[in-house]
């Protein structure tokens, strides 16, 4: 099964877009992302006063032409960032008409792509049960994702999904870069507690919530026995009836508005997605529109 | 409670097979989803939303099981008792002719029986119910029927009457209901304002302003080639100019025309006249129209002629008699002598003088001075007894209407007798006229062969009573009650009784009522009687062995009745009231009917609610 299908054009497109951070970048290595510290980079941030033992290359000679005085010109630092993205390999991921694992991978793949082409270092984790997967780790410039990025074709959507547990002992990283989860959230599993540590860490968190058209408008009618997907002995035994969907219609606008709040109050975004929705809808007008890319 | 009919609540056992029924439809489709978290979270809402969401799964089968129940109940018939709330109610109802005047659009009769069905209707089962009809006589319709609907088919098939109204009959029967039970209710419903009133209550149906005009007291006389038509006019509530037509010998065309102005209350002799050499009858009409039909309109009509007799007289001496009946009677008398009597049939009534025939005719029959006793006759003769010295025969004293009848214009003084028959075993049915030492000597009845028969105790020989008036009288009197007219009398006011003298030849007689009823009056006695209910002709038809005859009468609307203004005076049932009940019941058959009607709806309403999710 080909899940990772994204065409060239896309690609393209995707190079001309940035993501934007929010947080301090604090980077262990060189990169292309623009420090808010002072560095070595090319781009100039400002002049002071020299000091004995300043670097001798970096005084403006032309200031010091104009105004007899000697003039250290300063310079941004650039680092490298590490985005890290988390995907719900849960079964809910593989049920219903719409393959919400295909949309998440490929939103991954997409993520992952974006990332590397701005220099940055991409992992991605599968949160199996309560623990992580690492399926890319350390992923670095085109090639490196040519060579990894088939291995989201291998995972298996079987098991359940605990993104807290699974998250918050792991090693996140502090300020330097995305952390992007991207499940359905159709659980009760507390997931409050790994925003928390990733906000904790200075991470820009990004939450993509990705259900299917039957998820986000039910249609099914009548006496229903529904059975869940990750665990047999969770039903929902009902005749189901417009007052039904609508209540539930509710309960999906109470589970959303209750993410987005959070991850809003955490300094994070999220975003909804539904699972038949185009890549290119997705990364070309709801993220820029919600200011995650540039 | 207790039900009507038990077996209805076989019907229950739908019930548990209705819950069997949901049980085993109520498949689920099962169905794998990727998570239940949110339709679990959403009862949460739908809760908060549906509060009673709990019964909405089972509120159809709750619904249904409620239609088995009551429609079970409703074949069942539960009737609850309920105690003190039933009542015996007497209704009095005025038949009279007056109940016939129009008020809106129904006749005040009509009124009064909407008010009685009205008030049997509210009333609570277990009450019971008596219908006493009021017009020139009283009849008890049902005595304390319990059953609301066979007391109001009864009611209403009860017809009014053109009559009179008399009600000390009823108010005597009423009177012994409130004796029997002093708690019950009686009401009487008549459409006359009556000023009081004591343990009953008046229902009044009347309409006190309609208008009402009235012809009365029709007599006519022939003069000189000219009918002279009387009558008297009336108009009750309103001023009026009434026209009043003639027509003679039921003629299309009006002989005459008289018009009269009346105030309200006033009444007015008018007469009409119109050319006629002879008439059969005449009719006179007011023409205006108001709201009681039957009083205006009277016929006379003419009996004279009618009837004619033959007398067969078989004497040995006849000439005295035979003398008496050319007298007093135009009807043809054969004489023969009793050797020459051969049972010579024919004759409308048979003289036998100083002679006994072995078989009486079948005809009216005068024995005189009989000596011998005769099948049939109705009497015996123990013999012919002599008298030293003239007695004295005494005339009856009887009231009976025969006696009254038969000695109309008879003194009865100074009738001595020589000689008289001594009679025994005499028929109880026979009227003794006159008597000595208590053995009648003259006496008339109907013998074993249902005809008249005059008996006289006496020859005419041996006593001075054919040199008296009285004899003549009394002569005069027997022969218009041996020799009768059918129909003697034409003009009858509504409620009175037609009396028909049913002579030996008469086979049967019907009468035809205006409204086409036909009756046959009894023939078994020499008079027969019928009340005449109905405003309008009546035609009696008579056949008899020489022939059928038919004459017309008139039943004419009672003065009294045409009144609608008319006060009564008070009613009064004696005693002292109580106000006791009995127990009632209470059949909720019409709640249960409702009641399966809503829930039925509303089964049909979740159904489509649930089908095409309206709103």
């Amino acid at each position: 099964m080909k899940k990772v299908v994204i065409d060239e054009s896309f690609l393209s497109q995707l190079e001309r877009l940035e993501t934007v951070l929010k947080n301090n970048v604090a980077g262990m290595f060189g990169g292309n992302r623009r420090s808010k510290n002072l560095g070595s980079s090319c781009e100039f941030a400002d002049y002071r006063d020299y000091m004995p033992g300043d670097d001798v290359t970096k005084i403006d000679w032309n200031a010091y032409a104009r105004f007899d005085k000697l003039y250290q010109k300063l310079y941004f630092d650039e680092r490298q960032m590490h985005t890290r993205i988390y995907l719900d390999v849960s079964r809910s991921m593989i049920h219903g008409s719409d393959d919400k694992a295909v949309a998440a991978i490929r939103l991954a793949a997409a993520l992952a792509y974006l990332s590397v082409s701005e220099m940055d270092k991409v992992s991605i984790y599968a949160i199996r049960g309560g623990s992580l997967e690492e399926v890319v780790s350390g992923m670095v410039g085109k090639d490196s994702y040519l060579n990894c990025i088939g291995k989201l074709n291998e995972l298996e959507f079987d098991s359940d999904s605990r993104i807290s547990e699974a998250i918050v002992p792991s090693s996140v990283g502090r300020g330097d870069g995305y952390s992007v989860i991207i499940s359905d959230f159709l659980t009760d599993e507390n997931y409050e507690m790994a925003i928390d540590r990733l906000a904790e860490q200075r991470r820009d968190i990004l939450c993509v919530q990705i259900l299917s058209r039957e998820e986000i408008n039910p249609q099914i009618r009548g006496k229903m026995h529904l059975f869940d997907s990750e665990d047999q002995s969770k039903f929902f035994r009902k005749k189901i009836d417009q007052d039904v969907v609508r209540a539930y219609k509710d309960a999906l606008k109470y589970v959303t508005d209750r993410i987005k709040l959070y991850c809003e109050s955490r300094g994070g975004q999220y975003v909804l997605v539904p699972a038949h929705a185009e890549l290119s809808e997705i990364f070309l007008d709801k993220f820029v529109n919600m200011g995650v890319l540039k | 409670m207790s039900f009507l009919y038990p077996l209805g609540l076989i019907g229950l056992i739908g019930v548990p097979l209705l819950i069997l029924i949901y049980i085993l439809r109520s498949k689920y489709n099962e169905q794998t989803i990727p998570s239940t978290y949110l339709w679990t979270l959403s009862e949460k809402f739908f809760k908060r939303r549906n509060p009673l969401s709990g019964l909405t799964g089972i509120i159809s089968l709750i619904l249904q099981i409620l239609m088995v129940i009551f429609a079970s109940l409703a074949i069942a018939r539960p009737i609850f008792t309920v105690p003190e709330s039933a009542s015996e109610y007497c209704f009095v109802l005025d038949c009279s002719g007056s109940m016939n005047t129009v008020n809106g659009n129904k006749t005040c009769f009509e009124l009064a029986k909407n008010e009685i069905e009205d008030m049997i209707d509210d009333a609570r089962l277990g009450s019971s119910y008596t219908l006493i009809t009021v017009s020139s006589d009283t009849s008890v319709v049902y005595e304390r029927l319990t059953d609301k609907k066979l007391a109001v088919e009864l009611l209403r098939d009860t017809g009014c009457s053109d009559g009179t109204v008399e009600y000390s009959d009823a108010l005597e029967r009423a009177q012994q209901y409130f004796d029997e039970n002093t708690s019950s209710l009686i009401y009487l419903v008549t459409d006359r304002e009556y000023t009081d009133a004591e343990n009953l209550e008046i229902v009044n149906v009347s309409s006190q302003n309609a208008a009402n005009y009235a012809i009365s007291d029709a007599s006519g006389a022939l003069t000189d080639g000219t009918l002279y038509a009387n009558a008297t006019v009336s108009s009750y509530t309103s001023d009026a100019t009434l026209t009043v037509e003639l027509y003679i010998n039921g003629s299309d065309r009006a002989a005459d025309t008289a018009t009269v102005s009346l105030k309200a209350g006033e009444s007015a002799a008018v007469e009409l006249s119109g050319k006629a050499t002879a008439y059969s009858s005449f009719r006179m009409v007011i023409t205006n129209s108001d709201n009681l039909a039957t009083d205006n309109e009277i016929i006379c009509y003419n009996l004279t002629s009618e009837d004619s007799y033959s007398i067969l007289l078989v004497s040995e001496t006849p000439l005295f008699y035979r003398a008496l009946f050319d007298a007093l009677t135009d009807s043809v008398v054969d004489v023969i002598t009793p050797e020459e009597y051969m049972g010579q049939s024919g004759y409308g009534l048979y003289v036998f003088h100083s002679y006994t025939p072995d078989v009486l005719p079948d005809a009216a029959v005068w024995l005189i001075n009989s000596s011998e006793s005769v099948d049939d006759s109705g009497f015996g003769i123990r013999g012919i007894i002599g008298l030293d010295t003239p007695g004295q025969a005494v005339k009856s004293n009887s009231t009976s209407t025969r006696a009254r009848e038969l000695l109309s214009g008879v003194e009865g003084k100074d009738i001595f007798i020589s000689e008289y028959v001594k009679y025994s075993g005499m028929y109880t049915q026979f009227t003794t006229l006159f008597s000595y030492d208590s053995n009648p000597l003259i006496f008339a009845g109907v013998n074993a062969l249902g005809n008249r028969e005059v008996v006289f105790g006496f020859d005419i020989h041996k006593a001075h009573f054919a040199m008296l008036t009285d004899f003549v009288v009394l002569l005069s009197n027997l022969l218009e009650y041996s020799c009768p007219a059918v129909v003697e009398e034409a003009s009858y006011v509504c409620g009175e009784e037609m009396k028909v003298n049913i002579t030996a030849n008469i086979d049967s007689v019907k009468v035809i009522s205006p409204d086409g009823e036909e009756n046959y009056i009894d023939t078994s006695t020499d008079l027969g009687v019928m009340t005449l209910d109905k405003v309008g002709t009546y035609r009696v038809e008579v056949i008899a062995t020489d022939g059928e005859r038919t004459y017309d009468v008139y039943a004419s609307a009672p003065v009294s009745e045409s009144n609608p203004a008319s006060v009564g005076s008070g009613f009064s049932i004696s005693g002292t009231r109580s106000f006791d009940k009995t127990d009632g019941q209470y059949d909720p058959l019409v709640l249960l009917f409702v009641l399966l009607a809503i829930v039925f709806t509303a089964d049909w309403m979740v159904y489509c609610y649930e089908k095409y999710q309206l709103r």
